[in-house]
Order: structure tokens, then sequence, then C-alpha cells
């Protein structure tokens, strides 16, 4: 990084950094490394940690549970982070069309999901989703799509992708509003330019509106990916990992180790593992989306 | 920069003294603070808890108990966590079994309870087979040694039918044989009724049924088989009943016996459909009489025998004990809190119970003029019936700790027709054997 | 004139299709309120069907039995002091890390963004061992203190790069003046970061509101339940009564749509500003 005009002598400096640093350590960081240090043992929570070495992680890579968690969080990223994604800039693009009144209405509305606590959203959505009450299927067969109305949260073909929908609907809205945001910072004169060169909208889109977009791209799908790694609290209200494992993933994972079976060392191993897995892909975002320097 | 080195400090300062307060506002309990956790969940229920706590009050003013309400799952979650950290209940109820009660016992978080069962006589209400269930022994071995725990109220889990909806389809009634059941089923459906209430998605509503009719293929004269199994003893799930329940756990499934959409249904709420009318059968615990009480159509009684067996055994015993936490750490906390117990599986407490449509586990008193409801009477009926032939069957959740979970995923494979009856069973079975080898 | 004609057409198109997206995602708070209102027994006429009169009542069972007043002052309790010390230590800390070098810079950026990585499930059984050990559990502190920590390293990250993209040429004219840093950072650089503070905010409000797990584990007292926390053990006790569980629900996000539409405006006003400077 550039040094700065503001830049001070370091032990001077330390005083910013200091107050968050300490508090982050003592409740995060701490923890976070006594959880590697518990990944090493077999610990039940309350005698004694035993030493076990590589045990747990050796265990890890032929446990079935873990792996169909691993992959039901990959394809749950999907839903988190490509689809919302995609409506997002889609929507955003659409919105700058329309007036600005009723464009501030559509933004309002449109970012209420992602205010909601995940609880209720996930409350609310297994009765949606619930095949006797539910509004969803009593929908459908009204509409004459009986055979649609599937058991959605208990089939096992469309548990995951029924929770990945929520998760569509909680997010697109908050990546429009971002994008939206974005599309204000850019300068309105590059887009004049373009369209009096005679360049079509997909054109300005892909060279133009895109690349300059790129930062908030990398800010959506950095937090959407750590969102999808907190599907947790969704999964947890809605399925809690079920139908037999259908929706699992690893922090359920971890936390039916932990808290349902104290198997806390083994459950540190799960979430050592995801983190690392987590940590590639955040980086990968980073590494390719490095937006230029420039605006 | 110096600006911020004045409102560092008093900010850090203002965070330490909202801790202390905090804190301090957390521990500032009265000596007399009885803290109660249980986990009645239904209105029928937690009437009667509240009614009964509140005459413990009346009768104890200087106690105060602070009654915390859990459901069955959340129990389970926060209970050893709550009581290891120092700042869970002194009084609990808590599930019998491997994966609870056992685990609790290991780690000393348990009173024992044997002093106060002779203290109080509460052995004279309930039989010895009953009270096993809360025994753990000094090597962690099931159904024998120190006592743990005691229940207030008894549970069978067997058959209940709507009259009406049966009459109306033309099921003749009673129900001789398990094979009259199998009968109904087919004319329910014939008639286009759903023939089972059934839902999966929350709850326990698939294990019970798969349950009651295993062992309702054991005759109570085998029992010991069960018990062994159950109690950690040794013996095998791959049994031609567990198998046959299994087969038909399916045959229901994949053809339609139970509710559209059943998989997505949660267990509460199909009782809720039931109680509705839109069902012939369900197969659950007698907990569900206070909800189930207010359609008069609605009956109870023991999974019928089938062809071969004399005395079936019946899914049941008692409900959650109530038992004592090492958080009681005086002996005047113990007494007290032994008291509160003897005051909730009393006759006394019997009757209020049994005024409120369910199935205490101790004896009414003499003379008791409480008004049963008809579903209540039924239930006493199979109670104590099934009790003079010793055949009140198990949970086989209690008998490992991974058990629970390891029915309630693999038996929504079987039911979706991913795993063959053959298949369940193994499982099952690989789950026991590998927690007996690991014991 | 036919191009016009087609711009307009497609403007028509755009706005369905905006206004399409936007019902699919408020009809579900539709139904959350109509279902509120409704008897058990409505519930079986049908999800869509309207109730013969208003059942309020299940609003008060929700409110006297559910115990939603103390959830509420718990979950303000909480997200005030979370969100006010989070955006203060992000200020300083995003100062720091857009302007200044110091010692281990790249590690300790290293150390922070891991925090944001790895999810809370991850060390929650650490956390839940050192709370008791501090004698913390069941307090406040024990909600607030270690959310707060979980928002430095995003309120770090989010500050620092909204810094680094002020005009250099204020903040050296600035010091060109002679003014001390610790007077740049409020006097000159605050007022210029208020858009992206208030937007900080409004996330760390979010995320703090929804906070599920910390409470889940550090906090068994009900007393102390925040309003997710108090959701899911209301679940709990009245699954079999969708009506009042409805009725729990709107309960708990009426507050937060209140505080949103405030908010949202300052939100949307720091936006704008923020664009035309």
């Amino acid at each position: 990084m550039k040094t700065s005009v503001l830049d001070g002598p370091p032990r001077r400096n330390l005083v910013f950094v200091l107050p968050g640093l300490i508090l982050y350590c003592a409740f995060i960081f701490l923890p976070i490394l006594s959880a590697v240090g518990l990944s090493f043992t077999s610990w039940n929570g309350l005698s004694a940690p035993r030493w076990v070495g590589l045990g747990n992680y050796i265990q890890l890579f032929g446990d079935a549970r873990f792996f169909t968690a691993l992959k039901n969080n990959a394809i749950l990223m999907l839903f988190y982070c490509v689809l919302p994604l995609i409506l997002g800039m889609g929507l955003a693009s659409a919105v700058s069309a329309i007036r600005p009144r009723e464009r501030l209405a559509v933004r309002t509305l449109l970012f209420m999901p992602y205010i909601m606590p995940s609880a209720v959203i996930g409350v609310v959505w297994q009765w949606l989703y619930n095949p006797a009450f539910g509004p969803i299927n009593q929908g459908l067969k009204a509409i004459g799509l009986g055979v649609l109305a599937v058991p959605w949260l208990g089939d096992f073909n469309w548990a995951l992708p029924a929770v990945g929908m929520v998760a569509v609907w909680y997010y697109f809205g908050f990546c429009m509003v971002i994008f939206l945001t974005g599309l204000q910072r850019l300068d309105p004169s590059i887009f004049e330019a373009a369209r009096i060169d005679g360049a079509g909208p997909a054109y300005v889109f892909r060279r133009i509106t895109f690349p300059l977009l790129l930062p908030e791209v990398r800010i959506v799908l950095l937090l959407t990916i750590i969102a999808s790694i907190k599907s947790f609290d969704l999964i947890f209200t809605m399925t809690r990992g079920g139908p037999a494992n259908a929706t699992l993933v690893p922090n359920i994972y971890m936390y039916d180790l932990g808290f349902q079976l104290s198997r806390y060392g083994y459950g540190a191993t799960v979430a050592i593992i995801g983190a690392i897995l987590v940590f590639a892909v955040n980086y990968a975002v980073h590494r390719f989306l490095k937006p230029r320097d420039g605006a | 920069m110096t600006k911020y080195s004045i409102c560092l400090p008093a900010l850090r300062r203002g965070a330490v003294s909202f801790g202390l307060g905090a804190g301090l506002l957390a521990s500032a309990a009265a000596a007399e603070d009885l803290p109660v956790w249980h986990n009645y969940s239904y209105d029928g229920e937690i009437e009667v808890i509240k009614a009964l706590m509140d005459r413990f009050e009346e009768a104890h003013p200087e106690v105060d108990l602070i009654r915390t309400q859990r459901s069955f799952d959340d129990l389970a979650l926060t209970l050893r966590l709550a009581v290891s950290a120092g700042d869970g209940p002194v009084v609990t109820k808590v599930n019998q079994g491997a994966k609870d009660m056992g685990a609790m016992v290991a780690e000393d978080m348990l009173i024992p309870m044997d002093g106060y069962i002779s203290e109080y006589g509460w052995d004279e209400q309930q039989s010895q087979s009953l009270m096993d269930r809360d025994r753990w022994s000094e090597d962690g071995q099931f159904g024998e040694g120190t006592t743990y725990g005691i229940s207030s109220l008894a549970e069978v889990v067997g058959v209940y039918y709507n009259e009406a909806v049966l009459e109306e389809a033309g099921v003749a009634l009673p129900l001789e044989s398990f094979e009259d059941f199998l009968a109904a089923l087919e004319t329910l459906k014939g008639e286009g009724v759903t023939p089972m209430a059934m839902g999966m998605a929350t709850g326990h509503l698939g294990l019970h049924l798969m349950a009651a009719v295993a062992q309702a293929h054991i005759d109570a004269s085998h029992r010991a088989e069960l018990d062994d199994l159950i109690y950690g003893r040794g013996g095998s799930w791959k049994t031609d009943a567990n198998l046959k329940a299994a087969e038909l756990m399916q045959t229901w499934s994949t053809e339609g016996y139970f509710f559209d959409g059943y998989q997505g249904i949660g267990g509460t709420d199909a009782v809720q459909l039931f109680v509705a009318g839109q069902a012939g059968f369900m197969t659950s615990g007698t907990w569900y009489f206070g909800d189930l009480q207010s359609n008069p159509d609605i009956h109870f009684m023991p999974m019928p025998a089938p062809e071969g067996v004399e005395q079936p055994m019946a899914v049941g015993g008692v409900d959650l004990a109530w038992a004592i936490t090492s958080l009681a750490e005086d002996e005047a906390t113990q007494d007290l809190a032994a008291e509160f117990i003897n005051d909730m599986v009393s006759p006394a407490a019997a009757e209020v119970w049994a005024a409120g449509g369910y199935l205490p586990a101790a004896p009414l008193p003499e003379g008791s003029e409480v008004e049963l409801s008809a579903l209540l009477t039924e239930g006493i009926e199979a109670w104590t019936s099934l009790n003079a032939a010793d055949a009140i069957g198990h949970y086989p959740d209690w008998s490992t700790p991974t058990m629970l979970t390891t029915i309630d995923d693999n038996m929504a494979l079987l039911m979706a027709g991913r795993q063959s009856p053959e298949e369940y069973v193994d499982i099952i079975d690989a789950d026991y054997q590998a927690y007996l080898a690991a014991k | 004139m036919t191009d016009a004609s087609r711009i307009a057409a497609r403007a028509l198109g755009f706005r369905a299709l905006v206004w399409g997206f936007t019902l699919m995602t408020i009809v579900p708070f539709g139904l959350l309120l109509l279902t509120s209102v409704k008897s058990k027994q409505d519930l079986f006429e049908g999800a869509f069907v309207l109730p013969d009169r208003i059942h309020w009542e299940n609003y008060v069972t929700a409110w006297v039995d559910g115990h939603f007043s103390v959830y509420f002052w718990n979950s303000v309790l909480v997200v005030v002091p979370v969100v006010g010390v989070s955006v203060l230590l992000g200020l300083l800390t995003g100062f720091a890390f857009a302007f200044l070098s110091f010692p281990f810079k790249k590690t300790i950026f290293v150390v922070l963004t891991l925090g944001m990585m790895v999810p809370t499930e991850a060390f929650i059984i650490p956390l839940y061992y050192e709370m008791r050990w501090l004698g913390l559990l069941n307090t406040y502190a024990a909600l607030i203190l270690p959310q707060i920590a979980m928002s430095v390293p995003f309120a770090t990250l989010f500050m620092a790069s909204a810094m680094q993209q002020l005009p250099r040429d204020i903040l050296e004219a600035a010091l060109l003046d002679g003014a001390p840093r610790g007077l740049i950072l409020r006097r000159v650089i605050l007022p210029l970061m208020r858009p992206a503070i208030s937007s900080l905010a409004l996330f760390l409000f979010i995320w703090t509101w929804n906070e599920f797990l910390i409470p889940l584990v550090l906090v068994n007292d009900d007393s102390l339940r925040t309003m997710p926390l108090g959701m899911l053990f209301f679940q709990g006790r009245y699954t079999v009564n969708i009506p009042v569980l409805t009725a729990g629900a709107v309960l708990v996000i009426l507050p937060i749509i209140v505080v949103y539409l405030i908010f949202q405006r300052k939100f949307i006003e720091g936006l704008t500003a923020g664009a035309s400077k």
C-alpha cells in the first residue's frame, strides 16, 4: 500500500489499530486458534481434551456425510451468490430506466427481505412451503398445477433448491441496491459518450457497466459467499439439515457433532476444513475480480 | 490524537461497567430460587404444569420457582451445556437413554435419587420395570444400578382412530387384530380417505409408528430380548419384526397411505389435521390426549396383535424423568428439589394431570372424583392391561446416543424408496453394534 | 417515431419486469399479515381465503404469552452498543489501514480477514468456554462483546476502502493547515464519510439484529433472549397454531420495518450525497 501524507511514526499509528484489534483478538481470533487446537483432539466438552494428532482429519476424508454437506453448500452457493448477482444486476439496469420516484419505491421494497431476521424468514417460508396449509401448494393446485405441488422441504430432490430459492428471494434485492449505488457512482457522461458513439445496450453493459461495477460485484460476492456459509440460520429453522442430510451443510453438521453428540474435537475439524475452503473461494474472488485502479 | 487517547479509556470503562452491571443483574438471585426446566409444550400440558407449580409455591412461600419451558429437541440441545456452565436448572426433565441421561450421569451432572425414593416411597407407586428406565450403573450400564430420575406421566404409543371417519368408510369396529387394522387401512384407501395421519418434517411420528408396528410383533413372553437390546446388553436389530415394520412403512409411503406431502408436514401439524378429521388413524403416544380430546370421535387403543402373537408389546413407558442436577450443591437444595419432585409425582399431582386429560404414572388417590375424558379412560385401560401383562416396550432411540438421528434420517430414505427394508435394518443394527463396540 | 415507441415499449417491459419481481418479494409479507388475523378454522378454508372477521386476539396471545416486549428491548440493548462501538472502532482501524503504516500491517490484515471468513459456528465452542471462564455467560456482555469483535473486520475493511476513495487533495490541504491527525479524522474525514458510515451502520444493525447463534449458545435465560431467538422458541411452543405464529412473526418484523424505513431514507440520502460530491 502507498504511504499517505497522514502517516506518522508507527508506534503512534498503533493507537488507531489497537482497540479494535485487542477486542477482536480476545473474542474472535483466540477462539479461532483454540478451535484449530481443538481439531487435533478428542473432547467431550468436560473432561480434558485428548490429543489425537491428525486422527480427526484422516477420519474426515473418509466421512461421507461431510462430503454430502460440502456438495450441498456448493450447490447452495449457486443460489446465494450467482442467481442473486445476475438478477440484481439485471434489475438494477432495468430500474435505472424507470422514473426516480418509482425507483425509490421498488428499491425500498426489494431490499426488505434482507433486513429480516433469518429465523423469521425460515419460520415464514417453512409455512409457505407447507404441503398441508401452505399457500404455495394451495396456489399451485388452484391454478391446475397440482403435479408441481411437491412436499418441498420434505422432498429429497426439492429440499435443497427450496431452501436455495429462499436465499435468492433474500439476497437479490440486496444485490440490486448495491449495484444501483454503484451505477450512481459512475459518471453519466461515459454512457452519454458511448450512446453518441452508437454502442448498443449489450455492448455498453459488457464493456462499460460491468467492468466499472467490478468493485460492487466483488463486494456482493464477498458478502453473499459469507452469507452462504451463514446459511446455518435459515437451514436450522427450516429443515435442520433434513430430510436425511438432503440439506446438510458443514455448519449444521459441525453443530450436530458438537452440541448433539459432544464430539467437539471432530466438530472443530469440520469447521477448520470448511473455513479453509471458504477462504480459498474468497481468495479466488479477490484475485480474479481485482478492480483496475482508476475513477 | 490526544482526543482519542482521552476517549478510549472512557469507552473501555463504559464497557466494563456495563458488563459488571449485567453480571450483577444475572447473579442477583435469592437463596430460595429453584430453577426448573421442563418440556411440557402443548397448551393443555402447560396449563397443568403451571397449576402444579403455583400450588407448590403457595405451600412454600419462601421458595421462588423459576420455570423454563423447552421443547423436547431444544431441551436436549441446551440442558447439558447449561448445567456444565453452572447456570442451568436445579430440577429438570431429562430424556432417558444413552444420549441424554446416560451422558449426563457419566459426567456426574445428576444427583442419585435412591435415598429420596425410599424416603418418599415413590417405588410404591411405580413398578421396578418402569424405574429401571432411569437407572445407570457405575460402569455405564443402562437399566440397572443407581436411579437418577422419576417421571410424572405414563406413556403408551398406540393407535388413535376417528370413529366417525371409519364408520363412514364402512370399517367394522372394534379391530380385533393387526390384520383387521391392515384391512381397515385398505378400506379407507378405497374410499378415498387418507388412512393414516403422518408428518415427518418435525417431531418423531414416523419413529413411533414404525416402533409400534415392530414391537407389536414381539410377544410379551419374549420381552427379554428387547430389554437387552435397549439396555445395551447386546442383541441384534435384524429381526423379522423390524424388517416387517420397515416393509410396511415403505409400502404405506410409496402407495399413498399417508397425507399427500407428509414429508413436508410437521408432526404437530399432522396431529392438527387428524383432529380436524382428515385421516382415519394416527399412531402416536398418549401425550397427545390433551389435544385430541377436543374431537369426541377420536379413540385410543393399543396396537392390536398380529397372528401368532398372544400379547403384543406396546412402545411406551414414562415421560421424560424429573431429575436433580449437580447444580444443587448443598444438601438443603437437594432436599428442596426432591420435595418439589415428590410434589410432581404425587397422587395429588396425578389427579391434576388426569383432570387435564393426561395419563399419570402414579395411580389416582383412593376415591378420587376426577372426571376422566373418554380418551383418558381408554388410555388408563390400555395402560393397566399392558402393565398387568408386562408388555410395555421401549423407545428404540434410547439405545444409543446417535440412534434418534440414525432412525429419523434413514427412515426418510426408506420411505422415499431410496433404501430397501433390509438396508434400513442393517444400518440401524450397525449404529447399535458400533456403540456396543465403543462402550 | 418507431424508435421512440420501441424505447417506450422496452421501458414498459422493464417496468413490468421490475414490478413483477417486487411483487414476488412482498407477497409473502402480505400472506403473513393476512394469516395473522385468521382463526385456526379459517386456515383450513385455504391460505388465500379472507377471514370472516379480523382476529386481533392472535396478537394479544403472541404479545402476552410470547414475551415480545422483553425480546424487543433485549435486541435494542444489544444492537445499539454493538453498532455504535463497531462503527467507531471501524473508523479508527479503517483510518489506520487506509493511510498509516504500522508494524505487521499485512499480517494484521490477514488476521482480520480470517475473522470475516471463518463462520461463527467454527469457534462458538471455544468462545462459549471463554465466556464461561470470564463469568459472562447469561449477561448482556456475552451478547455484546463478541458481536462487536465480530464486526471489527468488516467495519475496518469497509471504512478503509471508503477512505481510500476520498479525494487526496482535501486531506493534503487540511494537513498543510497544520491540523493534527485526530482533528483531520474528525473534522475532515468524518463528514465526508457520513454516507459510508450510515451504510455500515445499516449493515451492522441488520447483522446484529439477525444474529442467531451467539444468543442461542451464550444465553439461555429467557429474559435475555433477543428477537430472533424469541421467535425460534416461540415456534417450538406454537407450531400447532399457525395464526398465532404468524402474528408473532409480524410482531418481530414490524419494529424492524419501521426502523428500516427511517434508516432507509437516511441511507439513500447518504448515498445520493456521496454521489453528488
